[in-house]
């Protein structure tokens, strides 16, 4: 390996190992330390720890907002993406403005802005109280919150790469005598696959790890409305560390997987890229 | 026949297209010619159906096709970049608008076969049908272009500025080729170019755009 800016030797393992340093101490040594004393106590305790009912059923409760979550904020981020790099209009600006938003607030705002609306003192508290519907302390609160909350990823993948790739191939499609569902089928999904895979996995890491939002609406019911980082705030401020630790390790596994899965798509999508230009290698 | 009336089209506070009127005979090979901004790729783009004018009629064989959606105008569009499918093959890219047919008027999978080869072998791109469009030259992927928009059989054959960015010498044959598969196919064909020697050299009739009206026809 040659440095093209030619620093002396020294400089760059000292620059890497200072990285390397700094990523061991705040990103692996916490992830350690999370499974370390998942398992302080022992296998069995952690089982007895996850297998305990409101423990089962703060992960059912995360892995349903996520499957309700993650859907709506695909089919969301694909249509926001679609509008604000095909068309212009009015108001254009402010829309790629408002999709960033739930970055930029606070969850917390977020999720107390639901409770002035759907909450009993709210504006539409008892309209929705007197026929029956609950929204806040339920699981629609928690379903409403986390998809605000995780909303912008799938757009923010895909609008700089659809706005990049332009329109003409779909346009294309069109003067072959394809559908609209034919060239999106055909044409735009395999154009954003990968990036629409990666939005979709960190879109899922994030419904499945949200704090804030979730917190306010949520009202700690236990086995009815904790979801898994709720559930183990609980836990933790009734100094069950262990089993704590147990479901944070369970919620961090989850976030591995997701990461992996994400690393995996990036590299086959590399493998598939870099085949291609060999092939043209060969043949040239 | 393509006849086109009173074509007005604006973008924002500007006209790009300012009331054209327009006839362009069966089988006649017409260039419109003009600068940048003069309008040319919008009304190319309007008698392909890719966009809509704010005003005025399009008339294509006599029935009003103003609103006939794209792939309903047995018209074919050669892009400027040729917007080839870049992730399919260009055996899939020839045979995507035989494949997109409905159910009931798409031919088998070995006629389309069939007749894929035969428009490769046409193109001059037989055994390149495995391949990826990154893999082919400029002047290849114009061919593929070219051959993926006659393959649904149009009669009238669109084309924005198909000779830009090619050499000299590739430029030169794809003319020729061009203008043979006009006559032999018996398409109207029309072509968008800034280049006046190529517009008079290739064209039965070049008309002339400047700001959104036509000059001379």
């Amino acid at each position: 390996m040659t440095s093209g800016i030619g620093e002396p030797a020294w400089v760059r393992v000292g620059l890497v190992a200072a990285c390397v340093a700094a990523m061991g101490l705040l990103l692996v040594l916490p992830l350690i330390l999370v499974f370390v004393e998942a398992f302080s106590k022992g296998a069995a305790f952690l089982w007895n720890a996850l297998s305990e009912p409101d423990a089962v059923a703060a992960i059912r409760l995360t892995l349903l907002v996520a499957a309700i979550a993650v859907p709506i904020n695909t089919v969301f981020g694909l249509t926001a993406a679609w509008c604000v790099s095909r068309f212009r209009f009015r108001g254009r600006g402010v829309l790629v403005a408002l999709i960033e938003l739930p970055f930029s607030v606070s969850p917390v705002v977020s999720g107390l802005v639901y409770v002035l609306l759907f909450g009993l003192q709210g504006w539409f508290g008892p309209v929705l109280e007197r026929h029956g519907i609950r929204i806040i302390f339920a699981v629609p609160g928690i379903v409403l919150a986390t998809v605000f909350v995780t909303s912008p990823f799938v757009a923010r993948h895909l609008m700089p790469l659809m706005a990049a790739q332009g329109v003409a191939e779909e346009e294309a499609a069109l003067t072959l005598g394809a559908s609209g569902w034919q060239m999106f089928r055909l044409v735009t999904l395999p154009r954003i696959g990968w990036a629409l895979m990666t939005g979709v996995l960190l879109c899922t890491a994030r419904a499945m790890g949200e704090f804030g939002a979730v917190s306010v609406v949520s009202g700690h019911i236990r086995g009815l409305t904790n979801t898994m980082p709720l559930h183990i705030e609980i836990l933790y401020n009734e100094y069950q560390l262990a089993a704590a630790f147990a479901m944070s390790a369970v919620l961090t596994c989850l976030a591995l997987v997701t990461i992996g899965l994400r690393g995996l798509l990036e590299w086959r999508g590399q493998v598939v890229a870099q085949r291609g230009q060999l092939a043209v290698r060969v043949r040239a | 026949m393509i006849r086109m009336q009173g074509i007005v089209r604006s973008f924002g506070p500007g006209r790009v297209l300012d009331g054209i009127d327009l006839d362009i005979i069966r089988g006649s090979f017409v260039a419109l010619l003009g600068p940048s901004g003069s309008g040319k790729t919008t009304l190319l783009r309007i008698i392909a159906g890719l966009d809509s004018p704010d005003a005025g009629t399009l008339f294509i064989d006599g029935k009003n096709a103003t609103n006939l959606r794209p792939g309903a105008r047995k018209a074919g569009f050669v892009f400027q970049g040729y917007a080839l499918f870049n992730h399919m093959t260009v055996f899939d890219n020839v045979a995507f608008g035989l494949r997109v047919k409905p159910r009931a008027r798409r031919p088998s999978e070995s006629e389309i076969r069939t007749k894929v080869e035969n428009l490769l072998v046409m193109m001059q791109l037989d055994g390149l049908g495995p391949r990826l469009p990154s893999q082919l030259s400029g002047g290849q992927q114009q061919r593929v272009a070219l051959a993926r928009a006659l393959a649904v059989e149009p009669l009238i054959l669109l084309l924005d500025e198909p000779f830009g960015a090619l050499d000299q010498d590739v430029r030169q044959s794809l003319r020729e080729e061009l203008r043979k598969l006009h006559n032999r196919l018996g398409l109207t064909t029309v072509f968008v170019s800034h280049d006046q020697d190529e517009a008079h050299a290739l064209a039965d009739r070049v008309v002339v755009l400047d700001r959104g009206r036509i000059k001379t026809s």
